[in-house]
C-alpha cells in the first residue's frame, strides 16, 4: 500500500509538470512543422524531419530584430533605473527610519495593487500631453511604476537581513558618507538581490502586452509581445502560423533560462513579505 | 562613530528616498487623480479634449445590463481559476516537500508558466484549443467526441452551466497562477520547524493529525496572504483577453478586457474610467486587507 502511494505521488508530480510544460513543448515541436503538417487531420504529433525553414523565414514575415531591439532597450533602461532608485530608497527606509517611512511603505503597497488597466487610460493622456506617446522613453517611464514598488520592498528586506550591518558601520568610522556607503558597500553586498530585481524587471517588460500595445502605435517602435500578437495573435492572419511558432520559440527561450537563474531570488523576494524572517 | 541627530537623518531620508517619492507622486498619484477626474469627463479621442459630463459615465456603466454579465463572468472566472490553481499548486507543493529525486528540477520547471510571455503563449493555447490540436486528437481517439471541436469558438459545447470558451480561459488562468501558489505553499511548508513533527511523532500523532494539527494551522498566515494576492491578481487579470478577445459574443469578456475594449477600440474613455473606478471599489477591501497583513509582518520583523 505504501509502495502504491509512492508511485501514485510520482505520477501526480509528472502529470502536473507535464501540464505546466506542455504548451512550451508543443510550441517547440510545432515550430519545426511545415504549414501543411500543422493543418492536417488527424494531426501530426511529430514532424517528419527537423526543418529549420520556419526559423529562416521569420525575418521575411515579421520584423523580429527590430522588435527585440526595442524591447531590450526599454527593458534594460527600466531595469537599471529601477535598481538604482530601489536600492537607494530601501537604504533610506531601513537606515533613516522615521514616522514617514511607514507612509511610504503603505504608498508602495497601494501602488502595487492598483489594476494596470485602470492606470493605462490616464497614462495614455498624460504621455500624449507630454509629447511622449509613441516613444520608447515614454514607455520606459510608464513601466517604472510597475517594478519600483516590488524592487524597493525586496531590497528593503535584503538590506535588513542579507548582510551584517557592522560592515556599514566600519566604513562610517573610516569617514565614508552615505553616498559612498551605498555605492561601495551596500550595492556590492546586495549584488545578487539587485541582479534579481533587474532581471525580474526585464522579464516583466519582455512579457508585457497591454501597456505596450496602447502606448506605442508606431509599428517601428512596438515591443515584442504587442508585435507578435499583431502578427500571429487570435483572429489575425494565421496563414503563416508556422513562422509564428518559430518566432514564439525564440521569444520564450530567454525567459526560461533567466527564470532558472533567478528562481531562488524570486522565491525569496515573493515570500519575504508573507513569511516571517 | 559620529552620532547623527534627528534632523540630519530626516534630510538624508529625503535625499535617498527622494527619487522614489518623486516616482510615486508623478507616476502613481498623478495618474490616479487623473483617472478619477476622467471618470467625470467626456473625452474625445480625435483631439484629446475633454468636457465635463457629471455622473453620466457612472450611470452609463451601472445601467448597462452587459456590465453585470461581465461582472458575473469575472466572478465565475476568478473563483474557478483560484480553485483549480490552488488544487494543482498545493498538491505539487505538498508532493515536492518530500525528499524525492529531482525535487529542485521539478520546482524550477513548475515556475515557468507564471513568467511566460502571455502573447506568445496565447498563440499556442489558441492552437491547443483549436481543431488541429493534440487535445482534440486524444478526445477523438478515446471516442469521447466524433469530430474535432473548436473549444474557444463555439458556445454549444458546455460543461455544466459553463460554456467551453470560458472553461478554456479558466484552464489557462489556472495554468498561469498555480506556480505562484506552489511557491508560496512550499515556502510556508519549509518555514515549519521539523522538530514540531518529531515531537508529534513521539506523542504518537498520525500523519493525518500532523497535517490538520500542525501543517494547516501554521500555514494559515501564508495562505491568507497568498489567496488575497491571488484574488487581487486574478480579478484584474487582463491577458485572458489575448485568448479570445472577449468573444464569442462576449461570453469570455472580463472586467479588465471590457475596460480595455471600451477605452481603446471604442474610444469611450469616460465610460472606461468610470468602470475602472467601480472595479477599484470592488477590490478595495481585499487590497486593504492585503496591505494590513503585510504591514503587520513588517512591524513584527522590526
Amino acid at each position: 500500500m505504501k509502495y502504491f502511494f509512492k508511485i501514485f505521488n510520482k505520477v501526480t508530480i509528472l502529470i502536473i509538470t507535464l501540464f505546466g510544460l506542455f504548451p512550451f513543448i508543443w510550441l517547440i515541436i510545432s515550430s519545426f512543422k511545415t504549414q501543411k503538417e500543422l493543418y492536417q487531420l488527424p494531426i501530426v504529433w511529430l514532424p517528419r524531419m527537423l526543418n529549420f525553414e520556419n526559423y529562416l523565414k521569420i525575418k521575411t514575415v515579421f520584423p523580429i530584430v527590430r522588435l527585440l531591439l526595442n524591447t531590450t532597450i526599454v527593458g534594460l533602461s527600466c531595469a537599471i533605473i529601477v535598481c538604482i532608485i530601489s536600492t537607494s530608497a530601501a537604504y533610506a527606509i531601513v537606515r533613516f527610519k522615521n514616522k514617514g517611512t511607514i507612509i511610504l511603505i503603505i504608498a508602495l503597497l497601494f501602488a502595487q495593487t492598483v489594476p494596470e488597466v485602470i492606470l493605462v487610460v490616464p497614462y495614455y493622456f498624460l504621455l500624449f500631453r507630454l509629447h511622449l506617446s509613441d516613444s520608447l522613453i515614454g514607455l520606459t517611464i510608464a513601466y517604472l511604476i510597475w517594478f519600483i514598488p516590488f524592487g524597493t520592498l525586496m531590497m528593503r528586506s535584503y538590506i535588513m537581513s542579507g548582510y551584517p550591518k557592522a560592515l556599514e558601520d566600519s566604513a562610517q568610522i573610516d569617514g565614508a558618507n552615505d553616498f559612498q556607503i551605498i555605492t561601495k558597500i551596500v550595492m556590492p553586498l546586495c549584488a545578487p538581490a539587485i541582479v534579481a530585481v533587474g532581471l525580474f524587471t526585464f522579464i516583466g517588460i519582455w512579457n508585457e502586452f497591454m501597456w505596450a500595445s496602447v502606448l506605442i502605435l508606431d509599428n517601428d517602435l512596438k515591443t515584442i509581445q504587442s508585435g507578435v500578437y499583431r502578427f500571429f495573435g487570435q483572429w489575425s492572419n494565421t496563414q503563416q502560423i508556422n513562422v509564428g511558432f518559430a518566432a514564439g520559440t525564440i521569444i520564450v527561450l530567454p525567459i526560461i533560462f533567466i527564470t532558472f537563474y533567478i528562481q531562488k531570488y524570486m522565491v525569496a523576494g515573493l515570500t519575504s513579505g508573507a513569511i516571517k524572517e | 562613530m559620529k552620532k547623527r541627530n534627528k534632523n540630519e537623518k530626516i534630510i538624508s531620508f529625503f535625499i535617498y528616498a527622494g527619487p522614489l517619492i518623486l516616482v510615486l507622486l508623478l507616476l502613481s498619484f498623478t495618474p490616479a487623480i487623473k483617472g478619477i477626474q476622467m471618470s467625470f469627463l467626456k473625452a474625445s479621442r480625435t483631439d484629446m479634449s475633454m468636457t465635463f459630463n457629471g455622473l453620466k459615465n457612472y450611470i452609463n456603466v451601472l445601467q448597462n445590463p452587459y456590465f453585470y454579465k461581465i461582472l458575473l463572468n469575472t466572478i465565475c472566472y476568478t473563483s474557478l481559476v483560484i480553485i483549480f490553481g490552488a488544487i494543482i499548486g498545493i498538491t505539487i507543493a505538498l508532493l515536492l516537500n518530500e525528499k524525492i529525486y529531482g525535487r529542485g528540477f521539478f520546482r524550477a520547471v513548475n515556475i515557468v508558466p507564471w513568467v511566460s510571455p502571455p502573447a506568445v503563449i496565447s498563440i499556442i493555447w489558441v492552437w491547443f484549443f483549436g481543431k488541429y490540436s493534440p487535445l482534440n486528437d486524444i478526445l477523438i481517439r478515446l471516442d469521447i467526441i466524433k469530430e474535432p471541436i473548436d473549444f474557444l469558438g463555439n458556445l454549444h459545447t458546455t460543461f455544466g452551466p459553463i460554456n467551453s470558451p470560458m472553461i478554456s480561459i479558466i484552464i489557462v488562468g489556472a495554468w498561469v497562477i498555480y506556480p505562484f501558489i506552489m511557491i508560496m505553499t512550499s515556502a510556508g511548508l519549509q518555514s515549519i520547524p521539523v522538530e514540531l513533527y518529531d515531537a508529534a511523532l513521539v506523542d504518537g500523532a498520525t500523519k493525518r493529525q500532523q497535517i490538520f494539527l500542525i501543517t494547516l494551522p501554521l500555514l494559515k498566515n501564508v495562505f491568507t496572504i497568498m489567496f488575497t494576492l491571488t484574488f487581487i491578481w486574478t480579478f484584474q487579470y487582463f491577458n485572458a483577453y489575448l485568448l479570445t478577445k472577449g468573444g464569442p459574443r462576449g461570453s469570455t469578456e472580463l472586467l479588465s478586457g471590457h475596460i480595455y475594449i471600451r477605452a481603446f477600440t471604442k474610444g469611450d474613455f469616460g465610460y472606461a474610467s468610470a468602470a475602472g473606478i467601480i472595479m477599484m471599489f470592488l477590490m478595495f477591501l481585499p487590497c486593504l486587507y492585503y496591505i494590513r497583513m503585510i504591514l503587520k509582518q513588517i512591524k513584527n520583523s522590526g
